[in-house]
């Protein structure tokens, strides 16, 4: 079964059934499609790596807006160990203060600054002639980047598109955000809860309690 | 065509806290914008800085005449500007990172927007933005406008008010903007990190009288003095009953705006003194004076502070982490001192003093530096510590480990302003340039007998400039200095020599007389040349003198320290230097200085082929 949710914005899911749908998705292991302005996400498990969440967004890039589109991601991320997205996608789609595609280039920067192999592994086993037009359209964007950093000789490797290529799978890790942190919280209450009640749905007495919680929160933490 | 931003720094007499701001916008990365500055015709130097960096192409254009203040100032800039969107990051403020022009461009370009509107920080506080609207007029809900992004265009129709009496005019403004339907977007992220100098706002008398000012002229509350209550409500939480009263009586406007600054004073430090009771009074009545908009605001309001004591904490774990390490740290020294004690440790056959200088982000391990100071195998007559008073404003901001070296030499200099890394012989008295100087970092743990090495080649040398850490310069066949990273790091040669520059880390020992020549300690020279490369200025004014540099044993096996502090990656200048290319910038504009100086001194170099 699948999920459509209609709307999603950048405070979170202020859509009435959001935390309902999800905590049924979850449950039942089903793909769960975001749709939104103009920004479409399609989450599924890949079916043959448990760990592995696929996410091929389907952007508008001229209206969409692209926080939003990594805010939607960011609830499936604890039952993932890596994403996948589209080198196109990832240069559009925003986490905390950087584009995934920064993130990218960061994961590059450490893995060749370590002299270190890629461990991550592919979801094409043999590259198809698609992915590697996209893998040598993401080295055409970041080659400017990648130029400040590496020395020449690793650039012109052969395997320099390659490694490129396969650092497009990020570790979940690389998503530690406060952005997340939240998301996956939310996550977690929600399996935890048996009786789990959508919070914008909730009576005016929760938003008390969460604002006498937020605030008692706040200033313990401000001393 | 014109750029998509205009960055404007306003700034007056404050070119040494300019150097840091302007440093900030140059590492922003993949960003279309200009960067201009308005100085109010300050005598500090803050015209040569900008020249220097107009010759370097990083400042487009620059305003140098008298205002009558920070918002004229701020408005004579907009005039200046030709970009499609306008920030100010006045001197002090700086961009939290260096992505922050990216990220905001990337909320503009392609949409309906008229603006952004981030956060800003200093220290543990966090100023959060949550509600887009006209109620900033009423007050400032968290606004730094440090961190907003506003179409020129608009700007233009809605300057900030510049009488003289005015704090407030960045909020009025921002208010005004949004009564004009403005689509500002509100963005959840630490873009600006403000100035530690709280600027026109330390003023209370002069911000309650402005602030009062705005709300007579803006809204109409019938009702003797009450926009003072509502000032001193939203700075102490007093006169809660006025604001219950007032709510109630408020109608339309008026009384929403009036909710949003309660629900906002909830959540700010003053509000710890208000009773549950009270608390929940305020809350409900306000949340009752929002209507149907109520379940609105108060998710965006608790969705804000929520990442607001995410931030908040997320800092005090890094301050945290970093007392651990420094504890663990102190250990670790207290160990090794334990184990040098016993070494002889004898007054130096030569007379010799110590300089550094220091600001808060690296007091904390200072006092451990300069115990290796202390500990060395020939002792200092004094060890001098340069603080701006403008960042540590006494002895009392101190840790005791500093001030308890009082005892055994220390010396400390507070002097107003600081001038960074330059304070240490900027500021140099006279009694201490007639003898030898050896200038030292305050992150580097030096080992008991790098002083003695200095004193020893300077015993066999005493022209030369004596470094425990020299970098040997690239100099091509036509005498040019070649790219900075092309020069060969911890170099030593035979004898002095002048392709060697120093770099103070090691500790540079400067020869008796060296710091008396009237151009080297000049502040407005400095800041026209080389404003963020003290060893490189020293560098260009050795060649002046003649003096060639020598190299001690410990330059090639990097055994000039013994360890870094925790607190070394604050506030670091040489890997930015390095990043944005400053290094070479500087050294080519201190060649064209030195040649007005002395036109042969390329000749100097040119021995050493």
């Amino acid at each position: 079964m699948d999920f459509t949710i209609s709307t999603f914005t950048e405070y979170g899911p202020h859509c009435a059934n959001f935390d309902q749908l999800l905590a049924q998705a979850i449950r039942s292991k089903s793909g769960l499609e975001i749709d939104f302005e103009a920004c479409a996400i399609r989450i599924a498990p890949n079916a043959e790596e448990s760990t592995m969440l696929f996410a091929a967004p389907q952007l508008d890039l001229d209206a969409c807006s692209r926080s939003r589109g990594a805010s939607a991601l960011l609830p499936f991320l604890e039952t993932a160990s890596s994403v996948y997205l589209s080198h196109t996608d990832l240069y559009f789609l925003r986490l905390h203060r950087r584009t995934i595609a920064d993130c990218l280039a960061r994961n590059l920067f450490n893995a060749f600054a370590c002299s270190d192999q890629f461990s991550l592994v592919p979801t094409f086993s043999v590259p198809s002639s698609g992915s590697k037009k996209l893998s040598g359209e993401l080295a055409k964007r970041y080659l400017w980047y990648l130029r400040s950093i590496f020395d020449e000789p690793l650039l012109t490797s052969p395997h320099a598109l390659d490694k490129i290529f396969m650092g497009s799978y990020l570790p979940s890790v690389h998503f530690a955000t406060p952005f997340l942190e939240r998301g996956l919280e939310s996550v977690r209450q929600i399996r935890e809860c048996s009786d789990y009640e959508p919070p914008m749905s909730r009576a005016k007495s929760s938003q008390i309690a969460e604002f006498d919680a937020c605030r008692t929160e706040l200033l313990s933490v401000l001393g | 065509m014109a750029p998509l931003f205009s960055i404007i720094t306003v700034s007056y007499k404050h070119a040494w806290a300019l150097t840091k701001t302007a440093r900030s916008v140059f590492r922003q990365r993949d960003a279309d914008f200009e960067y201009l500055i308005v100085d109010g015709a300050s005598n500090d130097g803050t015209r040569e800085l900008t020249e220097f960096w107009k010759e370097q192409k990083l400042v487009d254009r620059s305003i140098h005449a008298p205002d009558s203040g920070v918002y004229q100032a701020m408005n004579n800039g907009i005039d200046l500007a030709t970009g499609e969107f306008i920030c100010f990051l006045n001197a002090g403020d700086v961009f939290a990172e260096d992505l922050v022009l990216n990220q905001a461009a990337k909320i503009l370009e392609n949409r309906d927007k008229d603006g952004c509107l981030g956060w800003g920080a200093l220290n543990d506080n966090v100023w959060a933005s949550w509600h887009a609207g006209e109620a900033f007029k009423l007050s400032s809900l968290g606004f730094c406008h440090q961190a907003l992004f506003v179409k020129r265009s608009l700007l233009l129709d809605c300057k900030f008010d510049e009488r003289s009496h005015k704090t407030d005019s960045d909020t009025l403004q921002l208010g005004r903007l949004f009564a004009n339907d403005a689509q500002i977007e509100l963005c959840p992220e630490v873009w600006a990190i403000r100035a530690g100098d709280p600027g026109i706002s330390a003023d209370l008398v002069r911000t309650k009288k402005s602030i009062v000012d705005t709300l007579q002229s803006e809204y109409a509350f019938d009702k003797g003095d009450i926009e003072e209550k509502i000032v001193e409500f939203r700075r102490k939480c007093t006169h809660v009953s006025d604001m219950l009263q007032l709510l109630r009586n408020s109608r339309g406007r008026e009384q929403k705006h009036l909710a949003l600054m309660i629900l906002d004073t909830l959540f700010q430090r003053q509000s710890k003194s208000l009773s549950p009771a009270i608390v929940q009074n305020l809350r409900d009545a306000a949340i009752t004076a929002l209507g149907d908009k109520a379940e609105t605001e108060v998710a965006n309001l608790l969705s804000a502070q929520t990442r607001r004591a995410s931030e908040v904490s997320k800092s005090r774990q890094a301050q945290e982490a970093l007392r651990q390490d420094i504890k663990e740290f102190a250990a670790q020294e207290q160990r090794r001192f334990d184990r040098i004690l016993p070494m002889t440790s004898a007054p130096s056959g030569t007379q010799y003093s110590i300089g550094l200088t220091s600001f808060p982000k690296r007091i904390s391990t200072l006092g451990f530096v300069l115990r290796s100071l202390k500990e060395q195998s020939q002792q200092a007559d004094t060890i001098n510590l340069f603080l701006g008073r403008d960042e540590i404003p006494n002895e009392n901001w101190l840790p005791s480990s500093v001030r308890e070296l009082k005892q055994h030499g220390l010396q400390i200099h507070f002097v107003e302003k600081t001038c960074h890394q330059y304070d240490k012989f900027v500021h140099l008295p006279a009694s201490l340039r007639e003898k030898c100087y050896i200038i030292v970092d305050d992150d580097v743990i030096y080992p008991p007998h790098s002083m003695q090495k200095l004193l020893e080649a300077h015993q066999q040398h005493p022209e030369a400039i004596i470094g425990n850490r020299c970098h040997k310069i690239a100099v091509d066949d036509d005498k040019n200095i070649g790219p900075y990273r092309t020069w060969e790091r911890e170099a030593r040669t035979n004898a002095p020599s002048y392709i060697l520059m120093p770099t103070g880390a090691g500790g540079v020992l400067y020869p008796p007389g060296f710091f008396n020549h009237p151009c080297i300690r000049d502040e407005r020279t400095i800041l026209r040349n080389a404003p963020y490369a003290d060893d490189v200025w020293l560098k260009f004014n050795a060649l002046l003198q003649e003096r060639p540099t020598m190299a001690t044993e410990l330059s090639s096996g990097s055994d000039w320290y013994h360890r870094y502090t925790p607190t070394m990656r604050e506030g670091t200048l040489m890997a930015e230097n390095v990043d944005l290319g400053l290094n070479d910038m500087q050294i080519r504009q201190c060649e064209s200085w030195l040649a007005k100086h002395r036109p042969d001194w390329r000749d100097l170099l040119s021995l050493e082929q």
